[in-house]
C-alpha cells in the first residue's frame, strides 16, 4: 500500500468534513441552531455546479463557471435560512429554528430528485495521478487538500484575528450586549448563515468529486455534523479535530479491517466521547466553589 | 275461468321478470367482458432507488400504452394501476393491501430487493400473484415454486453464477477474482456466487468487499483491490457505487478486468464513470438486451417506441419492461372469464412466448418454475468509441443453477 497516497486521501476526506463541520458550527456559534441540511446544501450546489460547467462547455473557464454558480446558489440559500430564522427567533425557540433547517433538507432533497431526477453524476473533471519524488498520489485529493486547507486556514484567521470575526463572536456570545454596542448583528447573522452554505457547497462539491453527485451524496453531511458535534459544537478547532478523527477512523477500519463497519465508527466515537468528554474535544468543565 | 286468468296473468309476469333479469345479467356480463383489465404495479418513483427501478417501469408503461391504442387484450384495455412505494417495505406492504382492495388481479414491479419477500408473503396470504419485474429478484421466485411468486428480472444468484463465469470466460488462466457488494443479502449473495462460481472453474483465491448502503468514497476499498491485484473485479452494486468506484479503480494502479453485473446500471452510468484514458477493461454482463443490441420484432418495437418518447436507447432494463408487457399480454390472452387473481395465476404459470430479440431465450413460466429458463449476455465497453458491444453469444442457465450451451 502506499502510505502516502493513503495519507492524502485521508486527509481530504478530512478536509471535506472539516468544512462542513466549520458550517454547522459557525450556525450553532451565531444561532444555537442546529445546521442539519449541510449535506444537502452540498449536493444541490454539486448538481448545479455540474449543470453549469457542462452548460458552459466544460474544462477550467466551465468549471471555475460552475463553481461560482454553486456558490450563488448556496448563498441564496444561506440569505433564505437567515430569513426564515429571524423570524423564529423573534420568539426565542431555538427548537424551531433546527426543525427549519431540517425541513429545508427535506425540500433541497425534493428539489434535487424533482429538478435533476435524482441522476447519478460524475462532475467533468479528470482524475489523473501524479508522481512525485517515487511517490504516486491522486490530483484530486491533493488539490481538495489544498483548497480545503486555504479556506480553512483562511476562515479561521477571520474569525479569530480580524474585526469581524471578533465582532462575530460577541454578536455569538451576547446578542442584546452586541447590539447595544453598535454592532450590526443582523448583518453578521445574515453573513454567517451566508458562509455556511458555502462552506456546505464547497464541502459538497468536494465529496461530489472525490466520489459522484448523487441524492445519497447528502449523507456526507452526516458526517459534517458528527465531527462538530465531536468537536464540542462551539469550537473552530475542535470541529477540525473532530474531522481528521472520523476521517481516520473511517478509512483505517476500511483499508484494516472492512468497509462495513466504517459507518459504525461516527457512533463508537460519539459514545466514547460522550462517556470520557460529554463536552466535547475542545469542551472544558469549570467548577464554581463558593466559600 | 278468473283462476285461469290470473294464472295467466302470473305466468306473463313471470316470463317477463325472467327476460329483464336475463337481460340484466347479459348486460352485466357485457360490462365486465369490457372493463378493463387491472393490474397493481409497485415502482420506486421517488426513493433513493428510482434511478435503479424506474427505467423498467417507464418502458412498461410505453408498451402498455401502444396495446392499449392497438385495442388492448381480448377487446379490454389494461389499466395499470402504479402506486410509489420509494422502496419502502411498510408503503409496500400498505400498497399491496389497497391494490387488492381495488381489486386488481395481480401485483407488478417491485421496489429493492429488501422489500420483496415481505411483499410476496402478504400478497401470498392475499391471494395475489406478484411478478416481480427487472432488474433484480430474489431467490423466493427459483424452483420449488411459491403458489404467488414469479420473477422476471435478473435473480440474484443465477447472476452471481455467471458472472463467475464470465469471469473465468474473460481470464481462463485468472488465480484470484474480487467482487464489491454493498451490505445487503441480495447483494452479498450474488458476490458469493461469483466467488464461488470462479473458483469451480479454476480460480484460487476469491475475495469479497462489503461496502455499506451509505458508501461514497471507495479510495480505501481500491487500496485494498490494488494491494490483492486480482485478475478479475466483479461487482454487485448500485448505480451510485458504481458511478463512485469506477473513476477511483480507474485511476489506480489496477490495470485488470472491472466486470460490472446491470443490476439496472444503465449504460450512460458506466460510460460516464470510464475516464477516456482509463487502462481498464470493462466489461458489462445483463439478461436484456441493450445499447441497440438485439434484433427482432419486439427489440425493433422497443426501439422505435423509446425513439417516439424521446428517450435513449441506453439501458437494459427498457427491454426489461417491454418484455414484462409481453408476458403480461400473453398471460392476460388466456386469462379466463374476468381474470381475476386466481385465473391470472393459472395463465401466468402458461406464459412461454418468443422475446423478439429482447432477450437470448424464451421467456418461459411453468406451474414447477416461476421464473424459466434465462440467457445472458455479456458487453465489452469500447473507451475510444464510447459505446458497448456484445461478446460472443448468450449464455443459457436454467432456474436450477446449471449452465446449458
Amino acid at each position: 500500500m502506499n502510505v502516502w497516497s493513503f495519507s492524502l486521501d485521508l486527509l481530504s476526506s478530512a478536509v471535506t468534513y472539516a468544512l462542513l463541520a466549520l458550517a454547522v458550527v459557525l450556525a450553532w456559534r451565531t444561532s444555537r441552531v442546529l445546521m442539519f441540511c449541510v449535506g444537502e446544501i452540498g449536493m444541490t450546489s454539486a448538481y448545479v455546479m455540474n449543470g453549469i460547467a457542462r452548460a458552459a462547455g466544460g474544462g477550467v473557464w466551465g468549471f471555475a463557471l460552475g463553481v461560482a454558480g454553486a456558490l450563488v446558489v448556496a448563498a441564496l440559500i444561506g440569505w433564505l435560512l437567515f430569513a426564515l430564522l429571524r423570524q423564529l427567533s423573534a420568539a426565542g425557540d431555538y427548537f424551531v429554528g433546527t426543525v427549519v433547517t431540517i425541513a429545508v433538507s427535506i425540500f433541497l432533497t425534493g428539489l434535487m430528485s424533482s429538478v435533476w431526477s435524482g441522476e447519478t453524476v460524475q462532475l467533468p473533471l479528470p482524475h489523473p495521478m501524479l508522481a512525485w519524488g517515487g511517490v504516486t498520489f491522486s490530483a484530486v485529493s491533493a488539490c481538495i487538500v489544498v483548497i480545503g486547507a486555504a479556506l480553512i486556514g483562511v476562515l479561521l484567521f477571520a474569525f479569530y484575528q480580524s474585526r469581524a470575526g471578533i465582532e462575530l463572536q460577541a454578536v455569538a456570545g451576547n446578542w442584546t450586549l452586541a447590539v447595544l454596542s453598535g454592532i450590526p448583528a443582523a448583518r453578521w447573522f445574515a453573513a454567517v448563515w451566508i458562509v455556511a452554505s458555502m462552506l456546505s457547497a464547497v464541502g459538497g462539491i468536494f465529496s461530489g468529486v472525490i466520489s459522484a453527485v448523487s441524492i445519497s451524496g447528502a449523507a456526507v453531511g452526516f458526517s459534517g455534523i458528527v465531527a462538530a458535534i465531536m468537536g464540542g459544537l462551539t469550537s473552530p478547532a475542535g470541529a477540525l479535530a473532530g474531522a481528521f478523527a472520523l476521517a481516520l477512523g473511517e478509512n483505517l477500519t476500511s483499508l484494516w479491517f472492512d468497509a462495513r463497519y466504517s459507518v459504525a465508527v461516527p457512533v463508537v466515537l460519539l459514545v466514547l466521547l460522550l462517556a470520557l468528554r460529554p463536552a466535547g474535544l475542545s469542551g472544558r468543565v469549570e467548577h464554581i466553589s463558593r466559600s | 275461468m278468473l283462476k285461469e286468468q290470473i294464472a295467466a296473468t302470473l305466468l306473463g309476469l313471470a316470463r317477463i321478470a325472467a327476460v329483464a333479469a336475463a337481460t340484466v345479467s347479459m348486460a352485466q356480463a357485457a360490462q365486465a367482458a369490457e372493463a378493463p383489465y387491472k393490474l397493481g404495479y409497485l415502482v420506486d418513483a421517488s426513493g433513493q432507488q428510482s434511478t435503479t427501478l424506474k427505467p423498467t417501469f417507464d418502458a412498461f408503461q410505453l408498451y402498455i400504452a401502444q396495446l392499449n391504442r392497438a385495442g388492448g387484450v381480448n377487446g379490454r384495455q389494461v389499466q395499470i394501476v402504479t402506486r410509489d412505494i420509494q422502496s419502502d417495505t411498510q408503503r409496500s406492504l400498505n400498497a399491496v393491501e389497497q391494490l387488492r382492495s381495488e381489486s386488481v388481479s395481480a401485483v407488478l414491479g417491485l421496489g429493492a430487493t429488501n422489500t420483496h419477500a415481505p411483499v410476496y408473503a402478504a400478497a401470498q396470504k392475499l391471494g395475489l400473484p406478484v411478478l416481480a419485474s427487472n432488474p433484480i429478484n430474489i431467490p423466493i421466485v427459483l424452483p420449488p415454486v411459491k403458489p404467488y411468486a414469479f420473477g422476471l428480472g435478473q435473480e440474484l444468484s443465477l447472476a452471481g453464477i455467471i458472472g463467475g463465469h464470465f469471469a473465468h470466460r474473460l481470464r481462463p488462466q485468472g488465480k484470484t477474482i474480487a467482487c464489491v457488494a454493498f451490505e445487503v443479502p441480495g447483494s452479498i449473495l450474488s458476490c458469493n456466487k461469483i466467488l464461488e462460481q470462479a473458483k469451480a472453474e479454476g480460480y484460487q483465491r476469491g475475495e469479497l468487499y462489503t461496502v455499506p448502503i451509505s458508501q461514497r468514497d471507495f479510495r480505501a476499498v481500491v487500496d485494498r483491490i490494488v494491494s490483492l491485484n486480482p485478475d478479475v473485479v466483479a461487482d454487485c452494486i448500485g448505480r451510485e457505487h458504481l458511478a463512485a468506484l469506477l473513476p477511483v479503480l480507474a485511476a489506480s494502479a489496477y490495470s485488470g478486468i472491472f466486470l460490472s453485473m446491470d443490476t439496472g446500471i444503465g449504460d450512460k452510468t458506466l460510460i460516464d464513470a470510464v475516464p477516456a484514458n482509463s487502462k481498464l477493461q470493462v466489461y458489462s454482463f445483463t439478461r436484456f438486451v441493450t445499447h441497440g443490441d438485439g434484433a427482432g420484432s419486439q427489440a425493433s418495437a422497443l426501439r422505435t417506441a423509446l425513439a417516439a418518447a424521446h428517450m435513449p436507447d441506453d439501458d437494459a432494463s427498457y427491454a426489461g419492461g417491454w418484455a414484462l408487457g409481453l408476458v403480461v399480454t400473453d398471460a392476460l390472452r388466456r386469462c379466463q372469464g374476468a381474470c381475476g387473481p386466481d385465473a391470472l395465476r393459472a395463465a401466468l404459470e402458461n406464459v412461454d412466448i418468443d422475446s423478439g430479440g429482447l432477450t437470448g431465450a424464451r421467456l418461459t413460466f411453468t406451474p414447477n418454475d416461476h421464473y424459466g429458463p434465462s440467457a445472458w449476455r455479456l458487453y465489452r465497453y469500447d473507451a475510444a468509441g464510447k459505446s458497448l458491444s456484445a461478446v460472443g453469444g448468450w449464455q443459457r442457465i436454467a432456474s436450477d443453477g446449471k449452465l446449458t450451451p
